[in-house]
């Protein structure tokens, strides 16, 4: 089998998740940005050896959109799959990133997958679809993020199996920036500072503190070259905010960790 | 004495205090026993502070207002405590928030007033950090000794800068270049400024131990007796373990061990009281005893111990009667504040009773230009519905203004944006069937066609939350309350078709205690007969303390889900209510709550009636240029309203 991709488990979550891919229970990923779940995503697939289709959710995603459509093709209507069509007959993994942000008839057509029926109906081609038992749903959901509007439903969140994540805690992250991002332990320390620090920040002025993810490409700047301070100005402080009093709140942090 | 100018001249602060706690100094030598001596040291701390003023026209350094955003994040990110930082001289905590002062003196050097305001920041936030707040009994009790109190916060001092020097490279230079400011001498909140003259020789190795931190060999040799325990304290201090901080329990155990030494020593020695420097500030006494009220009231304890507090409140009840002290101390113990002590009738004065706000009321602050403070729970606002009356009245305004409700119930309904499907697009969601048959032809008759025939589904945007407040102070008496009801009637019209949450309040008080948000329409109320007769028969008097109204209504705008938000404000005048809230001070107070308001991101807006002169001035103060429109005929008022309304959400 081909190497697993790089992932720190912080809990008992690939437990959990491959229990649940046992018994064929959809599962919900719960946590900020940039804090793994898309990679633990990745590797409980290549763990279980199984496909992954990754859906990236916005705003005008449709059920169309996930299930197919016809499409008019050198003059002949043409019926396409779409990625969850496909992941239903490839048995695959399907991974809804952002799942809320979609519109809310994507999550009719979930419902039938996600309980014990198992299937996927497509209206347009009369077609009912079994899911096999490869097949397995997840969904990812900040919950941070949404207006009241955009809360998951009750009647979604209470058919999935939840995992929490959350940025690991200081050893494991700074763990994660080094190995990811092969600058030294040192560097990484500091960057996991100075990113736990903008965490404060949060609804304070900041949507979001610094995600791992972006503590890592500081670390990759270091990596390639750039000093440290050069390397946090371009993530740390111009990737989080463009109000020019949040930026200067980060500055000073970094003058004052960095000296 | 004669009025402090702002800012002090390091000699004016040299005077000030000596001048400020000598009379506490004769009190407490004249004093025959000790707890009369700490009542007397008490009531000073409780009521003789002399306040620095901003007076107009004063020249200042970098205003606080200007880094008070950014610095409020770096203190959060650093000390990682969620703190907000607000407005007191001299600068404390509350253990909530940071104060700071408003100001620092002239002249402006960006940078250095930077470093004061965060020198001054992290101290306080060190304070938190460390938890050398958390017993409030504690504190009341070192506050009711000076030698102990200043030992105390120099050690503690001592001990902050440490902490935040040994964390943060940055904030160690910071610290360092402290000493070297001579604005941080003047705001105090560097030690070595601090009067020397007859400060004992026990304090003074502290001091300088303070200032040149941290490497003990820079301590000034002293092998006097008083410099030997001073410099014990010192050094105990240092060697505390910071690694296992903030574990918030061995710090203020040290730092009060060594405090209560020196003050032995100090005893021993019979020295006179020192000269207090408020370098740290820390802690508004009336907090102090706000919190110590709370928790002993909780135990029921008031009749049993001896506390330095009981008897001090004993103490002015007997000296006080007529004086201004038990207003004074009613006034500190903040009632908003002790809302949930059981019956206070226990406590020693029925005047300090904590009033419960089961009705709903709330309580805002006050802001005194003059003085540059805040004076707290100055106002309090209370809703209730507005006066009702006959159908028949709101019946007479509708009908006479048809043609123009059903002009804007278009002109809004144009404002809309619906969920609706949006056509000819090259990818979307379903097929539009007509597009793609005329496709279908392009392509069976050898054309290219355009690929447009999608359609897709597209969702509502953003949602607005709009608040209209009305005055209806008794100068709007006779024609301009009921253009006020045309506007109203009318601006519903529209907002109904547009369907945005909205609600209508009318304002109007008598006094600053008994201000009346006079709900016409609340969020959650549907248009029925209720609404109807509310808007029909609105009845004009009292006056208008638009501060408070304004931050109640930002208030309750913060309460809606909407992320947008807009206030409207409709009035005939300046604000203006009995007392001192009238000319300048009404405008600052008002200018100060519109602020406040936006920096909760709602978008203020005013249409003003008055025809006086001055008005524009005022107006532009307290609104800001463009942000607010003077109508010269109160006629237009109505149809006014909708439109300005409708170029805030375009
Ligand atoms: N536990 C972890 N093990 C290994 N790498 C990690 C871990 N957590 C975070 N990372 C690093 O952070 C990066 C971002 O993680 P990932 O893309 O999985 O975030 P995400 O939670 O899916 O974010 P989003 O919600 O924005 O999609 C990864 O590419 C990886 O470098
Ligand atoms: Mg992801």
């Amino acid at each position: 089998m081909s190497a697993l991709p790089y992932y720190r488990p912080t809990g008992n979550e690939i437990e959990v998740f491959e229990t649940a891919a046992r018994l064929k229970l959809p599962v919900l990923l719960k946590g900020p940005t940039g804090c793994g779940k898309s990679r633990f995503v990745r590797y409980m697939a290549s763990k279980l050896s199984r496909p992954v289709i990754t859906v990236a959710c916005q705003e005008d995603l449709a059920a169309a959109d996930l299930t197919g459509r016809f499409m008019l093709e050198g003059g002949e209507t043409v019926w396409r799959d779409g990625p969850l069509t496909r992941g239903v007959r490839e048995g695959a993994i399907v991974y809804l990133d952002e799942v809320v942000e979609a519109r809310s008839d994507v999550m009719t057509v979930l419902h039938p997958l996600t309980d014990d029926r198992r299937v996927l109906p497509l209206d347009r081609t009369g077609e009912e679809l079994a899911a096999p038992d490869s097949f397995l749903i997840v969904i990812s959901y900040n919950p941070g993020y949404q207006s009241v509007t955009r809360e998951l439903k009750e009647s979604t969140r209470q058919r999935f199996v939840s995992l929490s994540f959350d940025y690991p805690d200081e050893a494991v992250e700074t763990e994660i920036v080094a190995k990811e991002s092969g600058c030294d332990a040192a560097t990484a320390a500091r960057l996991v500072e100075i990113g736990r620090a903008t965490r404060k920040l949060k609804s304070h002025g900041l949507k979001e503190g610094a995600s791992t993810r972006l503590l890592v490409y500081a670390g990759q700047l270091v990596t390639g070259g750039l000093p440290l301070r050069q390397a946090c100005e371009a993530t740390l402080v111009g990737s989080l905010t463009d109000d020019q009093e949040m930026t200067r709140s980060l500055r000073e942090l970094l003058r004052s960790v960095l000296g | 004495m004669a009025a402090p100018t702002w800012p002090p001249t390091p000699q004016d602060a040299d005077k000030a205090t000596l001048e400020e706690y000598g009379e506490a100094a004769r009190a407490v030598l004249a004093a025959e026993t000790d707890e009369e001596a700490e009542h007397a040291l008490l009531a000073a701390f409780l009521m003789g502070r002399v306040k620095r003023q901003l007076t107009d026209g004063v020249d200042v350094g970098l205003p606080l207002e200007e880094v008070r955003r950014p610095l409020a994040g770096w203190v959060r990110m650093v000390s990682g405590l969620d703190v907000d930082i607000a407005v007191n001289d001299p600068a404390c905590t509350d253990t909530h928030d940071i104060y700071l002062p408003r100001a620092v003196p002239a002249p402006e050097t960006p940078e250095e007033d930077r470093l004061l305001y965060r020198c001054m920041a992290m101290v306080q936030a060190g304070f938190l950090a460390l938890g050398l707040l958390d017993d409030k009994r504690f504190l009341a009790e070192i506050h009711a000794d000076w030698v102990f109190r200043n030992a105390w916060h120099l050690l503690a001092t001592r001990l902050v800068v440490r902490l935040w020097s040994e964390r943060y490279p940055g904030l160690r230079k910071d610290f360092a270049a402290l000493p070297l400011l001579d604005k941080a001498g003047i705001m105090r909140v560097n030690l070595s400024e601090v009067p020397r003259r007859g400060m004992p020789g026990a304090f003074r190795p502290l001091y300088d131990g303070l200032v040149r931190f941290p490497t003990d060999d820079r301590l000034p040799p002293g092998p006097t007796a008083e410099d030997s325990v001073a410099r014990a304290a010192l050094v105990a201090v240092d060697r505390l373990d910071l690694s296992t901080l903030p574990g918030r329990k061995g710090a203020p155990l040290v730092l009060s061990g060594q405090a209560r030494r020196l003050r032995e020593e100090y005893r021993r020695l019979r020295l006179g009281p020192p000269p207090l420097p408020y370098v740290a500030g820390v802690l508004r006494p009336e907090w102090i005893l706000d919190d110590l009220a709370r928790d002993l009231a909780y135990e029921q304890e008031w009749k049993k111990g001896n506390t330095p507090l009981r008897s001090l409140l004993k103490a002015m009840q007997q000296k006080g009667a007529g004086g201004g002290i038990q207003d004074k101390l009613k006034r500190a113990m903040r009632p908003g504040r002790v809302a949930n002590v059981p019956d206070p009738a226990d406590l020693v004065t029925n005047e300090l009773q904590a009033r419960p706000e089961e009705d709903g009321s709330r309580q805002y602050d006050e802001w005194n230009a003059e003085r540059g403070h805040y004076v707290v729970a100055a106002t309090r606002v209370t809703e209730e519905p507005a006066g009702s009356g006959p159908i028949e009245s709101y019946q007479r305004i509708v009908d006479a203004n048809r043609a123009q409700i059903d002009r804007i119930r278009r002109q809004f309904a144009a404002l809309r944006v619906e969920e609706r499907w949006v056509h000819g697009l090259p990818d979307g969601t379903e097929i539009d069937l007509n597009r793609a048959v005329s496709a279908m032809a392009d392509i069976k008759a050898g054309h290219t066609p355009k690929v447009d025939w999608y359609v897709r589904f597209q969702r509502q945007r953003q949602q607005t939350a709009i608040l209209t407040m009305v005055d209806l102070s008794g100068s709007t008496q006779g024609g301009i309350i009921y253009r006020e009801q045309e506007a109203l009637v009318l601006f519903s019209e529209g907002l109904r078709v547009l369907g945005f949450p909205h609600a209508f309040y009318g304002f109007s008080n008598q006094g600053p205690m008994a201000c009346a948000w006079q709900r016409i329409k609340g969020w959650e109320e549907g248009y029925d007969e209720t609404v109807f007769k509310r808007i029909g028969n609105l009845r004009p008097g009292g006056a208008t303390r638009l501060g408070a109204f304004i931050r109640h209504a930002a208030w309750s705008l913060g309460s809606q889900p909407q992320q947008r938000r807009i206030l409207m404000v409709l009035s005939d005048g300046r604000p203006e209510d009995r007392g001192q809230y009238r000319g300048s001070y009404g405008v600052k107070d008002t200018a100060m709550a519109v602020h406040e308001a936006r920096r909760q991101d709602v978008h203020v807006h005013c249409i003003s009636m008055d025809a006086s002169e001055g008005a524009e001035e005022y107006l532009a103060e307290i609104f800001g240029k463009g942000r607010y429109l003077l109508l010269d005929d109160v006629d237009k008022l109505p149809t006014r309203l909708p439109e300005v309304f409708k170029g805030l959400v375009r």
